[in-house]
């Protein structure tokens, strides 16, 4: 179209006025240009400091057919990362009306917010998205596993720690001090959620690394990104699969979170390596990279690295004082942990209970969890059997220490849960050297395999009652499954890391074309 | 509930419409309603509390309340029956909770009619609704021919989504003899007026197939998967696509949420007759992915969709562009929509209008999601003078004369549960450009396609080229439209209730 010329010369003054205001916002553009003109390849290139002089230089070096290049240049530009259609539209435009355009309008475009940040492209390094981790306390499953490998990959490996800027469009370095807070900081039981500082001096654009995601984003305007980079960043990608509950049982999830979580699912479509922590998360995962490949995605390679569990010993004074809180002297006491959602199941458990209780069985029955979505109707029957006089009672979290406590002082546990990606409360009863009643599928009998457990119907109140009165009633059984569960193979969170560093990391290969 | 004559004897009949299925011989009768609905309810309630039996719970449950219950609420009853000390016990619980979910719910109305060994068809939308694309064409297609085939009972949901009613004769009409006429597709779809009729009765399967050829959504689709799960009915549905799972990220950002509570209904039922192969995939990875919670998820088969076009000469035709003149003629068929690729239909038609090639470009379909880039692109390209236009919804006859019209068509989708253009295309004897995998790829195996990667422009380009400059390849492609052979509503109905009701031919 013969309009190209006439465009070409007013960007280029539209952008010669834009940064003319500012000296440094002209600095920082300058800055970035020279930063894109290196990483592309700054062979036979002029040395300027003049935009319009940088903008040709950079153009020259863009092939207009190439999104990877397109989204680097986009990036650096404007200090965040852009989407996988904005990136698209850059191409076809570029090819029509050149490179030069695209930057101009890059430059036109970049967000106020944005015109002095410093932009640094990141190289054969290996990013490691802790962004969740490093901004809040509150200590969930997932995030346990991420605090305990990113600790250990940490200390075993070079690597840097990147977070997202608080509007969730760029990334960033972690500060060490920030580092230390998030490695050393003792996990507590708090939404609280701390704000890093919004103000960014400097952005990070990842070019020809490896970038490991372990820990679950939630957030669109994160994910959304994540994708265009993990298409065009020419990264060898990882992230850990912790469950697909929010594709598979969304009727026990908060209102939004499938949708977020299908939005992740969209950027780990194009992600290299996918580690489950169980099998049962494995046959989440390839479920769901069959339903995609139904649109022509091949989708990421899927291995199973199972998570270890420890418990920490409690000493005697713990268990003293958590006896004398939780246990009567005349039963025994079984114990249930987890959040009262529908998923937990926590409505069966209770009616196996009450169906023994009338049977004339003597044991108590602690929860351990808070309530969650949709809990209503547990906690109405909880309450009406403590009106009853049922030795029944549901605690908050608690301390690690008292929890490790009550499953030691446990008769046995029971955690017949529908859906689980690994099943936490079932491996750290066994560690704990206590039987467990957990469910005859999934991660649960997974977890149970190597011995320790009853395996049980989870859809079938009376299949939970039979199991649980045996543990109650035989001791022969009881002591058989407590030596199962006190000689199972001993794994740790140092071989877990370390097989997660070698999956992801060390054996994920770079792009064969990088 | 029973505070009223009406109330007490819809109550009474209710019940005994329950005891009919639920007891061989007839209970004795008892003068004066109260004692009569007292004597079925200590009938019904003992039968379930002496067998636990979920299906008969199901039942007594809806029987008793007079809407279909929950999965949790089956659960509870019948944890409340095991516990209950006596009959008495259980029938006080009970109607407390009948008490309760009416305060919430609404007063029950209806009366009950028990389809028993039957086939009843979720028609829901189509019933109430004159939108006539995609979804609501399969279900009277199909639902006309089954009507007069076989016994089959058509329902919709009450407007809480809480019970099953049968059709008004108005809506059993809108889906058994649809006529749209002159209609255009943006008209369609307005609610109308719901003329109630409390006195049609709810409708309740039992040892039934029920049949779902819409796709539930909301509060319906959980009692849908309660009624999966216990009431002993065989649930059986039409898979169109799970685009709004594999392709997240091209739509609306909440779509997830609704369609994952399908989902939850799809992993409790019996069999999906997904309508390709690539659906079908995507089903079956779905299925693959419940094994994880212990679900064995539905079986999957696959049963091709069918398009028809009428071999009548088009009665309307579309106004050509003024200097087309017998320039070569490429349409695109599809609501706007991310996922349906047409930024790069636009993209790859300035290349090769850049290389000097002459031809229109007619996009033909309703606005979708998002499609504000599109239209300003579509907009600077006509500006600039090129032969482009946006005709958006049309008539039928319009629509079909619109292909037969056309050089050839351009479909470059990412994903299709079954990429409807292309089939018309071939049926009205009109190549096509298409993405060569997926539901489009099955049906280009018709022939007359030229298959693309609808992420590589250039593939699109090229393809788009040869049609335009290599008149022995577009002859060629244009016989083998012309000869290719379709699926027609009687096969695609007739395989479908096999599949469906009747289960033959299920694949492992």
């Amino acid at each position: 179209m013969k309009v190209v010329a006439p465009l070409r010369a007013r960007g280029a003054q539209v952008v010669e006025a834009l940064v003319a205001q500012s000296p440094r916002h002209r600095a920082a553009l300058v800055d970035r240009l020279q930063t894109l003109l290196r990483t592309l390849g700054a062979g036979g290139a002029r040395p300027t400091e003049q935009v319009d002089d940088l903008v040709e230089q950079v153009a020259a070096r863009l092939d207009p057919h190439d999104a990877d290049t397109m989204w680097l240049a986009l990036a650096v530009i404007a200090a965040e990362l852009p989407t996988a259609v904005s990136v698209v539209a850059a191409r076809r435009r570029a090819e029509l009306e050149g490179p030069a355009t695209v930057l101009r309008d890059a430059i036109g475009d970049v967000a106020p917010a944005n015109r002095t940040r410093r932009v640094e492209v990141a190289t054969d390094e290996v990013l490691v998205d802790v962004n969740h981790l490093a901004r809040t306390t509150l200590t969930t499953g997932i995030q346990r596993v991420t605090h305990a490998t990113v600790t250990r990959w940490h200390r075993d490996h070079e690597l840097s720690f990147v977070v997202w800027t608080h509007d969730r469009r760029a990334l960033r370095r972690l500060t060490a001090a920030e580092t230390t807070d998030m490695l050393t900081g003792a996990p507590r039981r708090s939404s609280a959620a701390p704000e890093l500082p919004t103000s960014v001096p400097t952005v990070v654009v990842p070019w020809r690394c490896r970038y490991v995601l372990p820990e679950v984003a939630l957030e669109m305007s994160r994910t959304r990104r994540t994708l265009a980079l993990v298409m065009h960043a020419r990264c060898a990608t990882g992230v850990i699969g912790f469950d697909a509950v929010p594709l598979t049982t969304s009727e026990t999830t908060e209102q939004d979170v499938p949708a977020q979580f299908i939005n992740e699912l969209a950027a780990i479509r194009h992600m290299d390596r996918v580690a489950t922590i169980s099998l049962a998360a494995e046959t989440e995962y390839r479920g769901w990279r069959t339903m995609v490949s139904a649109a022509g995605i091949t989708g990421p390679s899927i291995r199973t690295i199972a998570l270890p569990s420890s418990v920490e010993a409690p000493d005697a004074t713990a268990l003293a004082a958590t006896r004398a809180r939780f246990c009567l002297p005349t039963m025994p006491m079984v114990l249930c942990v987890g959040s009262h959602e529908p998923r937990k199941n926590h409505l069966a458990v209770l009616h196996a209970a009450e169906l023994l209780w009338r049977r004339g069985r003597k044991f108590s029955l602690v929860f351990v969890g808070g309530n969650a979505w949709n809990s209503e109707r547990t906690q109405q029957r909880l309450a009406e059997l403590t009106e009853q006089g049922r030795p029944v009672e549901s605690v908050r979290a608690l301390p690690d220490e008292t929890l490790f406590a009550l499953y030691r002082l446990a008769r046995c546990t029971v955690f017949p849960s529908l859906n689980e990606g690994f099943g936490l409360p079932v491996a750290e009863s066994l560690a704990s050297g206590t039987p467990v009643v957990t469910s005859r599928f999934g991660a649960m009998a997974e977890v149970g395999e190597s011995g320790g457990t009853l395996l049980v119907d989870p859809r079938d109140d009376h299949s939970i009652a039979v199991a649980l009165d045996t543990l109650l009633t035989d001791d022969h059984v009881h002591a058989r499954l407590a030596r199962e569960a006190a000689e199972r193979p001993v794994r740790t969170w140092d071989e877990y890391a370390a097989e997660t560093w070698d999956y992801l990391v060390t054996s994920n290969p770079m792009d064969a074309d990088a | 509930m029973t505070g009223t004559q009406d109330g007490l004897a819809r109550f009474r009949q209710r019940l005994a419409a329950a005891a009919d299925v639920m007891f061989d011989a007839p209970l004795e009768p008892r003068s004066g309603l109260a004692d009569e609905a007292g004597n079925l309810l200590r009938a019904l309630v003992d039968r379930t509390r002496s067998t636990l039996d979920r299906r008969y719970a199901w039942l007594l449950h809806t029987a008793v309340v007079g809407h279909l219950p929950l999965i949790e609420d089956v659960e509870e009853l019948v944890r409340r029956l095991e516990l209950a000390r006596s009959s008495t016990d259980a029938e006080v619980w009970l109607l407390q909770r009948a008490r309760e979910l009416t305060a919430e719910l609404g007063a029950p109305e209806r009366e009950l009619r028990v389809v028993s060994d039957g086939v009843v068809v979720d028609v829901n939308y189509s019933a109430q609704n004159d939108r006539h694309t995609g979804i609501q064409r399969v279900t009277r297609e199909v639902c006309a021919r089954w009507d007069a085939e076989h016994d089959i009972t058509l329902t919709a949901w009450l407007p809480g989504g809480t019970a099953l009613r049968g059709l008004l004769p108005h809506e059993e009409a809108r889906v058994l003899r649809f006529t749209h006429v002159g209609m255009r597709t943006e008209q369609r779809g307005d609610r109308l007026p719901v003329r109630d009729a409390p006195l049609t009765p709810m409708v309740v399967p039992w040892r039934s197939t029920v049949v779902l050829p819409e796709v539930a959504q909301g509060s319906s689709s959980r009692h849908l998967a309660a009624l999966a799960r216990f009431s002993g009915n065989e649930v059986a549905a039409v898979g169109y696509d799970a685009i709004p799972i594999t392709l997240s990220d091209l739509r609306p950002g909440t779509e997830p949420n609704v369609f994952t509570g399908y989902l939850t209904l799809l992993k409790h039922i019996d069999r999906v007759a997904a309508i390709s192969r690539s659906a079908a995939t995507e089903f079956r990875g779905f299925s693959e992915a419940v094994r994880a919670q212990g679900l064995e998820g539905p079986v999957v088969s696959e049963v091709m969709l069918a398009a028809e076009v009428p071999d009548a000469p088009a009665t309307h035709t579309v106004a050509p562009l003024e200097s087309a003149g017998s320039v070569p003629r490429m349409l695109c068929v599809g609501s706007h929509e991310l996922h349906k690729n047409h930024l790069a239909v636009l993209h790859a038609a300035e290349l090769l209008w850049r290389e000097g090639l002459e031809f229109t470009l007619t996009f033909v379909g309703g606005s979708g999601w998002d499609m504000a880039g599109f239209d300003v692109r579509l907009n600077r390209l006509a500006e600039a003078g090129r032969p482009v236009r946006m005709l958006g919804a049309v008539t039928d006859d319009e629509l079909w004369a619109a292909y037969r019209e056309a050089t050839f068509t351009v479909f470059p989708s990412f994903h299709e549960g079954f990429g409807l253009p292309v089939a018309e295309s071939l049926a009205c004897g009109t190549p096509a450009v298409t993405t060569g995998y997926g539901s489009t790829a099955e049906i280009a195996e018709r022939g007359g396609c030229l298959l693309v990667d609808p992420r590589d422009d250039h593939s699109l380009a090229r393809a788009l080229r040869t049609m335009l400059t290599d008149p022995r390849a577009y002859r060629e492609l244009k016989e083998q439209a012309v000869r290719s052979v379709g699926r027609s509503w009687d096969t695609y109905s007739a395989e479908l209730w096999d599949r469906l009701v009747d289960g033959k031919g299920e694949a492992a």
